[in-house]
């Protein structure tokens, strides 16, 4: 059930799918190494958007549209504002985290909830009534 | 929305992170679950964007022929489906035949629709082996997204319905030549006055009439006495004798001649119980009687002889091949008097040809040899001659043997009893009988010769029982032939 590639590029892109998050995951991994004093915020901002514009690559290989890469931007942005905006508020780090992820849970059930009712499968009660 | 495996492998990555970020005290990794998570949410939009674009485009039907079938027979299914624009998404339709259909597997109920596909047909064949009113359920669609992350399924298309009709008689023709008869079954007529419920006329009073059988407002109305007389109620005894031997079992299968004998047979049950006759039942093999219900009346009887009727098939023995079937015109009906007849005829006559046959004609002994080794004849024989009183007789059987159909029905008559014969014509059953209406006419032509031979004996009733529409189809043909020739004449 997986898309036919347009090209031997998007193919190869394809066929690597988890590639893209995973290679995200391990050059952040990699930033551990470095000790802490040294990373600067220019460092990484660079690491961050270097992995946003891999990943927004891929998308548009997928053939995204504009209006679905700006809301990734802006998703991106949101999240990491948020991560920011967390640990100004708490010097608790985990408490950063959970705000992270409890963001992205009600995005992810919230576009759900939106496909559900644009196909038709929720039952409103209108014919009911 | 379903999520994939692979869906959770990336979202593990992105907890991997997360976990990291706060065990090792690095918000940087909070930064890489986020981007993981942005791109996960991205990869939904872009599916569920998708997902609504091809379903707004798309068009899933499917249809059923024929739409009306008898049990076990096989309807074919096409499953088409039509995507107005097209769409990058892969995506499966399977049909969705009622649970009791058999015999397609689910490969056969499915298309598999690549990416830029617009149109897409499928055909399979199914059969139904209980009849009923059958309704499909819509088409699952089956969609992935691109990555392998998120896939949906929905239920779209057209739902038709199936009409799969139990393999019974249907189109029951009771009638005579062709036209039905209107008269329900077992109604009888006494046919002389007497005290009961139905009013019959006004007569006016004479000497002798009971005072209590003055009808009042009509004396008042007319200034004279006058009595009211009523149809009188009578029991009458009815005896059912159905042949089921081996040639009552031709016909497809449950349409043979005994399923349609045994339709009316059923229905003269109901009447007889509406009116509280006795009835008995005696059914005939091909070794003779298989069966006896001495005639009583009463609901236990008559549950007893419907559960009979419907249980009785016809007697498997050597079946007769289909192209030797007796029928009217090959078993010519010869009685003793046309026999003592035609040996007058000859016996004045001196040529070679009288001189050679005469002998064959002089002995009727042969004949009433082959008459009592019948088993119809034989049944009725001992059966019907020791019932006391009148009894109406009703023989349900077929013209295989038609000679020894006529001298049962004689000898069922018996002092003044009256007898109603329902003949299955064989035409009407035999596979490919109606192969060429042409031979079928003439040979129901000799069937309705026979039939009518047998009604022309006093107190006797004959009908012919069949599929009204095989016997249209027989009738009409000879029409149209008929309509033809005079046509082409002018």
């Amino acid at each position: 059930m997986i898309d036919t590639p347009t090209s031997p590029v998007g193919a190869a892109l394809d066929r690597r799918v988890l590639a893209y998050p995973a290679t995200v995951a391990v050059v952040h991994v990699g930033i551990l190494l470095a000790p802490t004093p040294g990373l600067s915020a220019r460092v990484i901002a660079v690491v961050t958007g270097g992995s946003a514009l891999a990943l927004a690559w891929w998308l548009r290989t997928q053939g995204a549209s504009s209006v679905v890469l700006v809301a990734y931007a802006g998703t991106v942005g949101g999240l990491a504002g948020l991560t920011v905006g967390a640990l100004r508020v708490s010097d608790r780090l985990w408490v950063a985290a959970l705000t992270v992820v409890l963001a992205f849970l009600t995005l992810t059930y919230g576009l759900h909830r939106y496909e559900l009712v644009r196909l038709g499968l929720v039952d409103t009660g209108v014919a009911d009534r | 929305m379903r999520v994939t495996r692979r869906f959770w492998t990336v979202v593990g990555v992105g907890a991997v992170l997360v976990g990291g970020a706060v065990l090792f005290a690095r918000p940087v990794l909070l930064d890489g679950a986020a981007v993981i998570g942005a791109w996960l949410l991205a990869t939904q939009a872009l599916f569920i964007g998708r997902l609504a674009r091809l379903d707004d485009g798309l068009s899933i039907d499917q249809s059923v022929q024929p739409q009306r079938v008898p049990t076990d027979v096989n309807v074919q299914v096409t499953l088409s489906v039509t995507v107005d624009q097209e769409s990058p998404l892969a995506f499966r339709v399977e049909s969705n035949p009622p649970v009791t259909a058999v015999g397609s597997t689910q490969a056969d109920r499915t298309l598999d629709i690549t990416p830029r596909t617009r149109e897409a047909t499928a055909n399979y064949l199914l059969q139904m082996p209980t009849a009923g009113a059958f309704t499909f359920d819509p088409a699952t669609v089956t969609i992935g997204d691109s990555a392998g992350l998120f896939s949906e399924t929905i239920d779209r298309g057209s739902t038709p319905t199936v009409e799969i009709q139990p393999r019974a008689p249907r189109h029951i023709h009771v009638g005579e030549g062709g036209q039905a008869v209107a008269t329900a079954f077992g109604e009888h007529e006494v046919g002389r006055l007497g005290t009961g419920l139905e009013p019959a006329e006004l007569r006016e009073y004479q000497a002798g009439d009971a005072a209590r059988r003055i009808d009042w407002k009509a004396t008042a109305r007319l200034g004279h006495p006058f009595v009211r007389e009523f149809e009188a109620e009578t029991d009458r005894t009815t005896a059912l004798v159905v042949d089921h031997r081996t040639p009552l079992g031709h016909g497809p299968a449950g349409e043979t001649k005994l399923d349609y004998l045994r339709e009316v047979a059923l229905a003269f049950i109901a009447s007889t119980q509406e009116l509280d006759d006795p009835l008995g039942l005696y059914t005939v093999g091909d070794d003779g009687l298989t069966g006896r219900e001495q005639p009583e009346a009463g609901p236990q009887q008559y549950a007893t002889i419907r559960t009979r009727l419907q249980t009785l098939r016809p007697i498997t023995g050597e079946r007769v091949p289909d192209g030797e079937t007796a029928t009217a015109a090959d078993t010519t009906f010869r009685s003793p008097g046309d026999a003592r007849r035609a040996a007058d005829r000859l016996a004045t006559q001196d040529d070679a040809f009288s001189t050679t046959l005469h002998p064959y004609f002089e002995t009727t002994s042969p004949y009433i040899e082959r008459i009592k080794g019948d088993p119809l004849f034989r049944a009725v024989e001992v059966t019907l001659t020791r019932i006391r009183g009148p009894v109406w007789t009703v023989i349900l059987t077929d013209d295989t043997n038609p000679a020894e159909c006529r001298e049962t029905v004689k000898l069922a008559r018996r002092g003044e009893d009256q007898v109603l014969v329902f003949l299955a014509p064989s035409v009407l059953f035999e596979p490919g009988g109606l192969g060429d209406l042409e031979q079928a006419y003439d040979r129901y032509r000799e069937f309705e010769e026979f039939r009518r031979d047998l009604a022309q004996l006093e107190r006797v009733s004959a009908l012919e029982v069949g599929p009204g529409d095989r016997l249209e189809a027989v009738l009409s043909s000879h029409r149209n032939r008929r309509q033809e020739r005079r046509t082409s004449y002018r």
